[in-house]
């Protein structure tokens, strides 16, 4: 029997594979060496904490005044906040006159101006001079304030959060009505329940109400009396609730803050409505950064959140003015991981001296919204809703 | 700007005498100490990285100038090396891409064994050359969240030589100088800033200086073989830290000093006003601890071989990147400007964080089997494993030193061509690898509850793969 001669297959790939040998050899040297400019590890990651970055016109849609969120062309905002399913709620007036040229600025609540003769404004035992005024609208040149609630609007495709950052006009829905509420309501913070329902918290003129409606674009029912009165006096401004369901350690299930006197006050309640005193905000003044800020005189203007953390620890950040002896602003930070005893953030985390009421607004665990006022405006508006942005280096996108 | 790195050699005379290598030859080259980074990270040559990297007591082709030069004076053939490698990076920070670059470069290498009155030895090369970056240098502020040991670190050119030697049958030693790359750089800028059209106006001169400096040191290992089908490895690797000083300097400290020609001046106003700016930062950008590495291998059979090893690394000793700095700003501000133009009383600097890494143990094991052996030709597959225990502590206060426990997974394929001649008078081999990395998912928890990074997640992914290629001639 005769065998076929094949060569083997090796004999023939071998000289294929010493030239493939031969190839990389080549090859590999020249690939060496092709530079290539490198990533940049840059912005990462962020807490949304802050600073904040106002937000441009190309993001808010509102081009007048810059970074807005909310402008209405001779309506003065008093003060505003977004609850937790994104919708806006303010206190605004309409402005009937310019203010007069020759007046003081006027205080928060409405009364004469603080620097007249026994109305300055209030101050802890040891908050230093008290002659110190801060800008703020002359609601006798105005309507008498309400609340109106302005409903989210879609963003663009691209945009990082699915709600717009801006808003339109809303409607109103709350205005005085009841005797303790005298001639205006103000102040709102609206609390989003888990069954849609809404509670209201509000000023007046007889103290802080509760007002409870349906949906948050429904009718509101006002609270026949104040579940926080004047105290010695004073009263008490800029409710902000939170439901501590998330919160370890929490002593009440709902913890409200709120000014008094320069101070900013803690109290708890289990159902929303009756609250009884935990205490006050206790951390040290923010020391100045140079001459402009000066030094803090008295706190107030709190806004709460509960933030949830990437390692799903739960705390508050409330945000707050410290007033300064000089007359300007700043918006600052404290943290607590059971709502009462807070660490300072100790620096602003907004640029501006002149913003006050933050309501902060958290997206996710990187980006936060921090909704400011301002004595600015349009026309004969003395007040403005301006918004935030942190981190600033992200540029919120919409079509 | 100037960069002004210095070595920062520890001796290891101690801890070197008190492991294994009393040996002239190490004492000899113990003056200073240190390892190469890429390697460390992602290995050297397809066969050892297949093999998980357990190779100290199994390894004499051109990656012994890397994982025990003791192997060279085992190979009994002239080899030349060459190869090709990337790894590519899914690291996430915070649920974010963390931009760390792909590694890519060149190996290769070479080993010459020769014998002198009856003592065989052999000399060795080996070279890691980075594709995109021969060097490069990242000062990073503090607080910013970056992947310690992959965003920078695998940044080097590797040159290694060394010689080994056999002094007895089952006895090899080796040693050896390897050397790093690093690139220092300086600038300094003078002119007019005009303060109002700063992109217009200004007329500024900047002179930049790149440096590529080598620093070396040494590495030292054995291989003992009692039988044939057992050998045993261990290798030292000395610890290193690169100091790095910026100075950056605009200005003159002495408003008229005519010693300074670096005259920095404010302009676009009636008259203009000098400004001085002097930045001073200083930082380890590389360091690597100190290591020792114990491997056994053992061979059953011709076609198998299984291999184990553990190193432990002194991270303990590791140095922060973050270093200190500080900024001096001086701006001679008109007095009719002072309520315009402010200027900072101080810029806070920042101060040295210590890094409190942990040591840790790291065990490999490695396994290679022959799949054909026929006709001159041997195809082998590989397999291997590790795993790196971060030695990084949870970031908790201001660093952001982002790193997680690493389980990597290798497997290669090697083909053999004994029978070349007449086309060559050896061998011909070529390796392939793959090796998976997966970086677990760690949670970094603050302990300010204000701190601006906050809580975050990292974890992610190394794909990494190479071809080699080896030349033997008997």
């Amino acid at each position: 029997m005769k065998r076929s001669r094949r060569p083997h297959p090796t004999a023939t790939t071998r000289p294929l594979l010493l030239a493939l040998g031969l190839l990389l050899a080549a090859i590999a040297p020249a690939c060496a060496t092709l530079g290539t400019k490198g990533g940049d590890p840059e912005g990462l990651p962020h807490n949304g904490t802050g600073p904040f970055r106002d937000l441009t016109t190309a993001e808010t849609g509102i081009s007048s005044p810059r970074g807005a969120a909310l402008s209405m062309r001779g309506v003065t905002i008093d003060s505003a906040m977004v609850a937790s399913d994104g919708s806006l709620f303010y206190a605004s007036a309409t402005a009937l006159r310019p203010p007069p040229a020759d007046a003081g600025p006027g205080d928060l609540d409405g009364g004469p101006p603080v620097d007249e003769p026994d109305a300055g404004p209030p101050t802890t035992p040891d908050a230093g001079p008290t002659s110190v005024s801060f800008p703020a609208p002359d609601w006798s040149t105005h309507t008498p304030r309400t609340i109106s609630r302005s409903a989210p609007r879609e963003a663009g495709e691209r945009a990082y959060v699915t709600q717009s950052p801006s808003f339109d006009a809303g409607e109103l829905i709350l205005e005085a009505s009841e005797a303790w509420e005298g001639a205006f309501v103000t102040d709102p913070w609206a609390l989003v329940r888990g069954d849609g329902s809404v509670w209201l918290y509000y000023v007046a003129e007889g103290g802080i109400g509760l007002a409870r409606g349906a949906s948050a674009g429904g009718a509101f029912t006002h609270a026949s009396a104040p579940i926080i009165g004047l105290e010695g006096g004073a009263l008490p401004r800029r409710p902000s609730v939170i439901d501590t369901t998330h919160l370890e350690g929490a002593s009440h299930a709902f913890l409200m803050y709120y000014e008094l006197a320069g101070t900013i006050r803690i109290a708890g309640s289990n159902d929303g409505e009756t609250f009884d005193p935990v205490g006050s905000l206790d951390v040290p003044r923010m020391a100045a950064r140079d001459d402009r800020d000066g030094e803090e005189l008295e706190i107030g203007g709190p806004g709460a959140v509960v933030y949830t953390s990437a390692a799903s620890r739960s705390f508050v950040r409330l945000y707050y003015e410290s007033r300064r002896t000089n007359g300007n602003t700043l918006i600052t930070l404290a943290a607590s991981s059971d709502g009462a005893h807070f660490e300072a953030f100790a620096r602003p985390v907004v640029d501006a001296r002149d913003r006050r009421t933050p309501s902060p607004r958290v997206i996710d665990h990187r980006i936060s919204l921090l909704y400011q006022w301002s004595p600015s405006g349009l026309g004969m508006s003395q007040g403005t809703t301006f918004v935030g942005i942190a981190p600033g280096t992200l540029e919120l996108v919409s079509d | 700007m100037q960069a002004t790195p210095t070595s920062r050699p520890r001796s290891c005379g101690a801890t070197l005498g008190a492991l294994v290598l009393p040996l002239p030859l190490a004492l000899a080259l113990t003056s200073a100490t240190a390892l190469a980074q890429p390697m460390d990270t992602y290995g050297m040559g397809s066969r050892s990285v297949a093999m998980g990297g357990a190779v100290t007591a199994d390894v004499e082709d051109f990656t012994a100038n890397y994982y025990n030069p003791a192997g060279l004076a085992r190979s009994r053939e002239a080899r030349i090396g060459i190869g090709y490698f990337g790894a590519f990076h899914d690291l996430r920070i915070g649920g974010f891409d963390a931009n760390v670059d792909p590694v890519r470069g060149l190996v290769l290498g070479l080993v010459v064994p020769g014998e002198i009155e009856g003592v065989r030895f052999a000399f060795g090369l080996g070279l890691h050359l980075n594709d995109d970056h021969v060097s490069r240098t990242r000062s990073l502020p503090a607080r910013r969240p970056r992947w310690e040991f992959y965003d920078n670190r695998p940044r080097r050119t590797f040159l290694a030589a060394h010689l080994a030697i056999q002094p007895f049958e089952w006895l090899t030693i080796g040693g050896g100088i390897s050397f790093l790359s690093y690139s220092t750089n300086s600038l300094s800028i003078r002119g007019d800033l005009d303060i109002f059209m700063a992109d217009r106006r200004s007329r500024l001169e900047h002179e930049i200086l790149t440096d590529l400096t080598t620093i070396r040191y040494p590495q030292l290992g054995a291989q003992v073989q009692p039988i044939e089908e057992l050998s045993f490895g261990v290798v030292y690797r000395g610890e290193f830290a690169l100091d790095n000083t910026l100075q950056a300097i605009a200005g003159c400290e002495v408003v008229g000093d005519p010693s300074c020609d670096s005259t920095l001046n404010f302009t676009g106003l009636d008259t203009p006003f000098p400004g001085y700016f002097r930045l001073v930062s200083q930082s380890v950008n590389a360091f690597v601890p100190q290591q020792v590495s114990l491997g056994a291998s053992w061979s059953p059979t011709p076609d198998f071989r299984l291999n184990a090893e553990v190193t432990w690394v002194n991270w303990s000793a590791y140095v922060s990147p973050v270093g200190r700095s500080e900024v001096v700003l001086r701006i001679e501000v008109p007095e009719s400007l002072r309520d315009t133009i402010r200027v900072p009383d101080a810029i806070a600097g920042s101060v040295p964080q210590p890094a409190l890494f942990a040591d840790r143990f790291v065990p490999r094991v490695g396994a290679e089997g022959v799949l054909l052996r026929e006709h001159g030709v041997v195809m082998r597959a590989r397999g291997g494993f590790f795993y790196e225990e971060s030695p990084v502590p949870n970031q908790a206060r201001i660093t952001n030193l982002a790193d997680s426990d690493r389980a990597a997974f290798s497997a290669g394929l090697g083909i053999r061509l004994d029978e070349l001649r007449p086309l060559l008078p050896g061998f011909l081999q070529f390796d392939a690898h793959f090796q998976y990395s997966l970086l677990v998912d760690r949670t970094m928890t603050k302990e300010s509850l204000v701190d601006p990074t906050g809580d975050y997640v990292i974890g992610g992914h190394i794909f990494a793969t190479g071809l080699t290629m080896e030349v033997g001639f008997e």
